[in-house]
């Protein structure tokens, strides 16, 4: 048999790598390279795909100037950024507290961890409906706990203050799990004798803490912090569910505002070139994120 | 002295999973109340269950005839067929550019690799344009082979990287001692590297079902009727009638319940899957 | 200065006894290796001292004051890891000064040890440096100094030279040995090279399964083992344990094979005791013991009139200056240095130098002392 596999001429490497590649850099042509490619071009245009018989006018950089100059933009723009810092910061709060109890061993460490981590594999869409239900002004959990600890009952999703604290609080129930998976990791990588080392010359736990275990958790937590960063600022479906943009307007994202314009005022050249800021900005991140990917993969090589 | 070291711990590690795990529990519980029950103030534990929500689901019993419910069932039919289609392609091509990526030097290696990743970064609305346009005009708008070759895009990415980090993990002398014994280097792939890396495939297809599973912008935009997902069906549940929310929570439950079980498949491999396969094991 | 006193210390791990009822005493300045095989409690030992371990049972004591339940940050002493356990984030100079930071030392006077440390471990140019890049002896020097800088009453040293080249570990012994003269910390190092040990003790504490074998300097402990495991634990090549019985035949005493199943006949070899070891062994009147001679003291065809018996050589060969041969007995491989390299497979006389002849009890391994 190895013998009639040997008679024929075996595929060189070059090809092989070739063939390897090609389903994947179809799927990057077709669905990354030419949409951007032609979302530039669109940006370029005032047109709308609704009225396709009407031909598309080339108006250099307008669309870019328009939406610069929208004070709408700038407020989705505010608000977006506004919940970004937000929901991060209360994630890596929670989670680097949790993470720092979690990274010993216990009994039942590993179950507990294990069931941590199942919210952010959830659809988010059926998570931002379970919210909403828990968050109702009337019949909610949430308010039940609040009227039964002597409060009045708040209006979550009825204020865009309220409703911007409510996607914080889901958003944040749904992606802190991973925070602390990558916060667990960067803290157990740390060499025990380190921490002994720290411990024989007189350093507090508290120092020890804020002074070798954060610093040296540095490349992992940043690695969390901007993919949580990435994700956030594109995050879309949670508020679709959950506010659905309400009260008014007033918490649309950046993504739920560009799905508007394209989908419901259909202004296919304004929302190309809000997509290529979109993607210019997300670009930009995941070059510092894979630069530090690629950092750290060499480091534990 | 031992007992108030434990107090803070305890504490913290006690109400964080009150908040986790409360949620979901209140998912299930809600998917199983009739109407006056899920309304009720104060929220009630001890109730007849009720199963309207799941008959309407799984397309049988009275609520199955519903208006209400037109089409869920269907849509739990389009959400297995396009999830499992998805993870089936996006772990073979991310299984193939992988190896390619760990075991060649080909031209732009660094940059196909960033380019790859953006099948996970981009935000779905930024790009959902174009593909409004592209899936209209060649006719794959609301159709399987679209909504297939979107869960394939969406995971071909991640699947290369965290293949990628599993053949990194096997020696290259495997394909070496093959190679010198005559073999060729796609038998060696074939016979020797992918049995090694079963694991790395299992959890490759684990993380893809679940995004696949999960995913609702472009499936909300691309889809009208027939190829409706059942996040995207759920969604529409919330129309102008008022909330279906019986039959949310139960498609909810059922959205729920393969993703716990692909989890707990994958759950070795969370942090490479998590992480792009960069970091390896689970804390 | 500080006297280390153990007492009757006890380490048990679910089932496993680490270290067993263990009492030992290390005076102000000492520098004691705990030497032993890995897993002989020789680590746990260290570490309970350092605090990091909490003992089953019995005390530590410094200075005749208690320490057992106090915190490593309380006792006032300094650890050296075998892995470099460096603060990657940090630079040296920074590592340095970590300690006496964790401690609120002043400005002023973290400069000062600073100082003082640059200058005598030889750090000058490495201060400013990150610890990733420099090469590992330099990482355990700066290790050191950070141990020291803060002076410790007690210097505790697990393993440090293990994971270094030979070129570095010379390096660093000389460091030690420059660091315990001008400071005179009392030190307890770790390890389970005996060279290392040996050329560093002033005492050695040879451990084996949790239990102190021997406590001795290292010429007594190198000369007079208290038994075939220390015997055979300390000198290098290690010591020939030869299966020696009484035989009613011409000669009087046969080597035999160590392993006593051994089937092959013929396989025992005639040992031509010299009048001393006859008398020793009639003094001890046995049939049957085991007789220690180590390599160094086992030559071939010597004038000086030892004890001897004849053998083929299977393998002769010359490290350095040093000849050295080996030969077999009942499938047992036995070596000797010679003066001269003789040919293999030549017969030749295996010769001891009688006064280094060791003899142990064949069942316990204990010396007998004659």
């Amino acid at each position: 048999m190895a013998a009639s596999r040997m008679l024929r001429k075996p595929i060189s490497d070059r090809t092989l790598c070739t063939l390897f590649l090609v389903p994947s850099l179809v799927i990057l042509a077709v669905m990354v390279a030419y949409p951007f490619l032609s979302l530039l071009i669109n940006s370029t245009y005032r047109f709308s795909a609704l009225r396709s018989n009407v031909e598309p006018v080339f108006v250099w950089l307008d669309n870019y100037d328009f939406l610069l100059s929208d004070p709408d933009l700038w407020d989705r723009f505010t608000f977006t950024g506004t919940f970004v810092v937000l929901t991060v910061s209360v994630q890596f709060i929670l989670a680097i507290s949790v993470a720092y109890y979690l990274q010993r061993d216990f009994r039942g460490r590993d179950l507990l961890f294990t069931v941590l981590m199942i919210p952010m594999m959830l659809s988010p869409i059926v998570i931002g409906f379970l919210w909403r239900y828990i968050f109702n002004s009337e019949w909610g959990l949430m308010n039940f706990f609040v009227t039964r600890l002597g409060f009045d009952a708040i209006d979550w999703l009825g204020v865009t203050d309220n409703a911007l604290i409510a996607v914080v609080i889901a958003d944040t129930w749904m992606w802190t799990p991973f925070v602390i998976l990558l916060a667990v990791a960067a803290f157990r990588g740390i060499p025990v004798s380190i921490q002994e080392a720290a411990t024989i010359d007189g350093a507090s736990p508290f120092f020890r803490f804020t002074r070798l275990t954060l610093p040296m958790s540095a490349p992992i937590l940043g690695i969390a912090f901007l993919l949580r960063l990435i994700d956030s600022f594109k995050q879309y479906d949670l508020f679709f569910a959950l506010t659905g943009g309400a009260p008014g307007s007033t918490t649309e994202t950046v993504s739920f505002y560009l799905a508007k314009v394209a989908f419901s005022y259909f202004y296919t050249g304004e929302a190309s070139a809000l997509a290529v800021i979109q993607l210019v900005i997300i670009i930009g991140l995941s070059l510092i994120f894979v630069r530090l990917l690629t950092r750290i993969g060499r480091q534990r090589q | 002295m031992k007992n108030k070291h434990l107090i803070l711990p305890v504490v913290i590690l006690g109400l964080y999973t009150l908040y986790n795990v409360g949620p979901l529990l209140w998912l299930m519980i809600s998917s199983l109340k009739s109407r006056p029950d899920l309304f009720a103030m104060p929220p009630t534990l001890l109730f007849e269950p009720h199963l309207a929500g799941y008959e309407a689901v799984f397309g049988v019993g009275a609520a199955a005839d519903s208006a209400s419910s037109h089409g869920v069932f269907a849509s739990l039919i389009n959400s297995i067929v396009i999830a499992c289609s998805g993870t089936v392609l996006a772990t073979m091509f991310g299984t193939l550019a992988g190896y390619a990526a760990s075991r060649f030097n080909f031209f732009a290696k660094g940059d196909f690799m960033f380019f790859v990743l953006s099948t996970r970064m981009i935000p779905p609305v930024a790009v959902m344009v174009f593909y409004h346009q592209m899936f209209s005009s060649l006719g794959l708008a609301d159709t399987w082979t679209g909504m297939i070759m979107i869960t394939t895009f969406i995971n071909v990415g991640l699947a290369t990287w965290i293949m990628k980090g599993f053949f990194d993990g096997v020696p290259t002398e495997v394909e070496a001692i093959a190679l010198m014994n005559g073999y060729s280097r796609w038998y060696a792939f074939r016979k020797l590297v992918l049995p090694m890396v079963r694991g790395g495939i299992a959890a490759t297809a684990g993380f893809s079902f679940i995004f696949a599973w999960n995913e609702f912008a472009f499936g909300s935009i691309l889809t009208t009727t027939e190829a409706k997902t059942l996040p995207v069906r759920i969604s529409s549940a919330a129309g102008a009638t008022g909330i279906e929310w019986t039959q949310i929570f139960a498609a909810g439950t059922v959205l729920v319940i393969p993703v716990i079980l692909f989890f707990y498949l994958i759950r070795r491999h969370l942090l490479m899957g998590m992480t792009f396969g960069v970091l390896g094991k689970k804390g | 200065m500080t006297v280390l006193s153990i007492q009757d210390l006890s380490v048990q791990f679910d089932d496993v006894v680490a270290v067993n009822q263990l009492s030992l005493r290390v005076a102000s300045g000492e520098l004691v290796v705990f030497l032993g095989p890995s897993g002989c409690g020789k680590t746990t030992l260290l570490r309970c001292v350092a605090g990091l371990q909490q003992p089953t049972g019995g005390h530590i004591l410094f200075d005749e004051r208690e320490v057992t339940g106090l915190s490593p940050a309380d006792r006032n002493v300094a650890m050296v890891f075998q892995f470099v356990s460096l603060y990657p984030h940090l630079s040296v100079a920074e590592n340095i000064a970590f300690p006496l930071h964790a401690r609120g030392v002043p400005k002023a006077e973290i400069k000062t040890s600073l100082e003082w440390a640059a200058q005598f471990f030889k750090l000058g140019d490495l201060m400013r440096r990150r610890p990733n890049r420099l090469p590992p002896g330099d990482k355990q020097k700066v290790a050191l100094a950070r141990a020291v800088v803060r002076k410790p009453s007690l210097l505790l040293l697990d393993e440090p030279l293990s994971a270094l080249d030979e070129q570095f570990r010379e390096d660093m012994r000389w460091e030690l040995g420059k660091l315990q003269a001008e400071l005179g910390i009392t030190t307890v190092y770790v390890t389970h090279d005996q060279r290392e040990a040996m050329s560093l003790a002033d005492r050695i504490v040879l451990m084996r399964d949790g239990k102190l074998i021997q406590n001795a300097g290292p010429a007594e402990m190198y000369a007079n083992p208290v038994d075939r495991f220390a015997a055979y634990f300390i000198g290098s090549p290690p010591m020939n344990f030869l299966s020696v019985h009484r035989s009613s035949g011409r000669a009087p005493w046969l080597v035999d094979a160590e392993a006593a199943e051994w089937p092959g006949p013929n396989s025992a070899v005639p040992l031509q005791a010299s009048p001393g070891l006859a008398a020793r062994l009639d003094k001890i009147g046995r049939d049957r013991f085991t007789l220690g001679v180590r390599p160094q003291h086992l030559g071939i065809d010597g004038a000086n009139g030892g004890s001897r018996i004849a053998v083929h050589v299977v393998n002769a060969f010359t490290v350095g200056h040093d000849h050295q041969f080996d030969f077999s007995v009942g499938g047992t491989l036995y070596s000797g240095m010679p003066a001269a390299l003789p040919a293999i497979g030549a017969r030749v006389d295996a010769v001891m130098t009688d006064d280094h002849v060791h003899l142990f009890d064949a069942d316990t391994g204990d010396r007998f002392d004659v």
